[in-house]
């Protein structure tokens, strides 16, 4: 088996807070025992040079003598950690957040009007792949939404793991909006022959049987 | 390794206490198994509260550190939300961790039916609760599961990665624990 070395390039004077970012990826790397340099060119520019790093955030992975690079680095944390229910968790945490501060530069909150937050959104998603964004419903009161969507992609396969990451960027963006947690849950989807993939956001309820909790802890601590 | 200052401010925290360790995310596995090691000690019982760890992760972790978690039930907020779920006798699963009332109750009878008088609850972490949720709703859950600590006399650890904490909770946050132990520098 390879061994895997993974370089992450940022730059401390104009991007400082990249490893705070993406503090859980890096710690999972090195849980995973992938050996992880992160490296501020700004304090290491021989690096910078040595690697042929044009720009940044930048991520290498290097698996023997097979080198991948990315702008950027969530295609390249994706490809790395999401092979473990950790992993997932990770990945849908980091969309969250990118959905939440996404929302938060574009002011979502003071927007309560269907047509101008669709418009919005709309402006927001082209860049990351998405189109044909309409957002079905809306309700503030009971914080409550139905968007439907099209994803650009290449390999169809792709699109049950993108709508997953998709879920958790919506339930992030829809959270500042309704300024109350909610999550998104995905009810068509184009992998399954459907036209659109369609979400539907609101408050998550506790589903199924209501467990009697202290007899849990009783039973499992004796 | 922070190993002896972790040591050392639990000591210094005496009985019962409600306190903010800030660990580094790249120490997050040393420094948790650490507390847990020392937390767990002298027949503690007690409860783990997961916010973004799946329960099944966590249990990976720590059965590779000595902390005995057949005393320890955990409250997996996480597994749920991405669809998975296995039953096991220590664990209870919620939805999602947006339910904070949902939580508050659970965490609330969890404690009320933990046996003997030494007890704990950690809440793993601020960070990720911070991000699915939004200041107000954090502010009245800390409020509340700090209030229910201390009036239970539990030992009550919140772990935060990093310092990635809304100012203003970060600010509240103060008030709310006796002592915040930063080892994430």
């Amino acid at each position: 088996m390879k061994t895997r070395e993974v370089w992450i390039f940022y730059s401390g004077g104009t991007e400082p807070e990249i490893p705070t970012l993406y503090a859980e990826g890096i710690a999972y790397l090195h849980e995973n025992r992938i050996k992880t340099h992160v490296i501020d060119i700004d304090k290491n520019p021989e690096f910078a040079e040595k690697f042929k790093i044009m720009a940044t955030p930048f991520l290498l992975i290097k698996e023997g003598k097979e080198e991948h690079r990315y702008i950027g680095l969530v295609d390249g944390l994706k490809k790395l950690i999401s092979n473990d229910l950790l992993g997932l968790s990770i990945l849908h945490f980091l969309g969250f957040r990118d959905g939440r501060m996404l929302a938060r530069n574009f002011d979502l909150s003071k927007q309560k009007e269907r047509r101008e937050i669709e418009g919005i959104l709309k402006e927001m998603l082209g860049p990351r792949g998405i189109y044909d964004f309409k957002l079905m419903e809306f309700d503030v009161i009971k914080a409550r939404a139905e968007v439907a969507l099209k994803l650009k992609i290449e390999n169809e396969g792709n699109i049950k793991a993108l709508c997953k990451e998709l879920s958790a960027f919506l339930g992030g963006i829809f959270t500042e909006i309704f300024g109350m947690g909610v999550m998104a849950e995905e009810k068509r989807c184009m992998s399954c022959g459907d036209e659109f993939c369609e979400f539907e956001i609101k408050e998550r309820v506790e589903r199924g049987k209501k467990e009697n909790i202290a007899e849990m802890v009783r039973r499992a601590i004796k | 390794m922070n190993a002896g200052k972790i040591k050392e401010a639990l000591e210094e925290l005496g009985e019962d206490y409600v306190a903010l360790f800030i660990i580094n995310a790249r120490e997050y596995l040393e420094t948790n198994m650490t507390i847990l090691r020392n937390i767990t000690k002298n027949d503690a019982t007690g409860i783990y509260v997961t916010i973004n760890r799946p329960y099944d992760s966590l249990k990976k972790m720590l059965q590779q550190s000595n902390a005995d978690t057949k005393r320890i039930f955990f409250i997996d907020c996480i597994t749920k939300t991405l669809g998975h779920c296995e039953e096991a006798e220590n664990v209870l699963y919620l939805e999602s961790s947006q339910n904070l009332t949902g939580l508050s109750i659970a965490i609330a009878e969890a404690i009320k039916a933990l046996p003997g008088e030494n007890k704990f609850l950690i809440l793993d972490s601020l960070t990720a609760l911070v991000i699915y949720n939004p200041a107000g709703a954090i502010s009245k859950f800390l409020h509340y599961l700090t209030s229910k600590m201390r009036m239970l006399k539990l030992r009550g650890i919140l772990f935060s990665i990093g310092k990635e904490v809304d100012p203003k909770i970060a600010e509240q946050l103060q008030q709310f624990v006796d002592k915040v132990i930063d080892l994430g520098e």
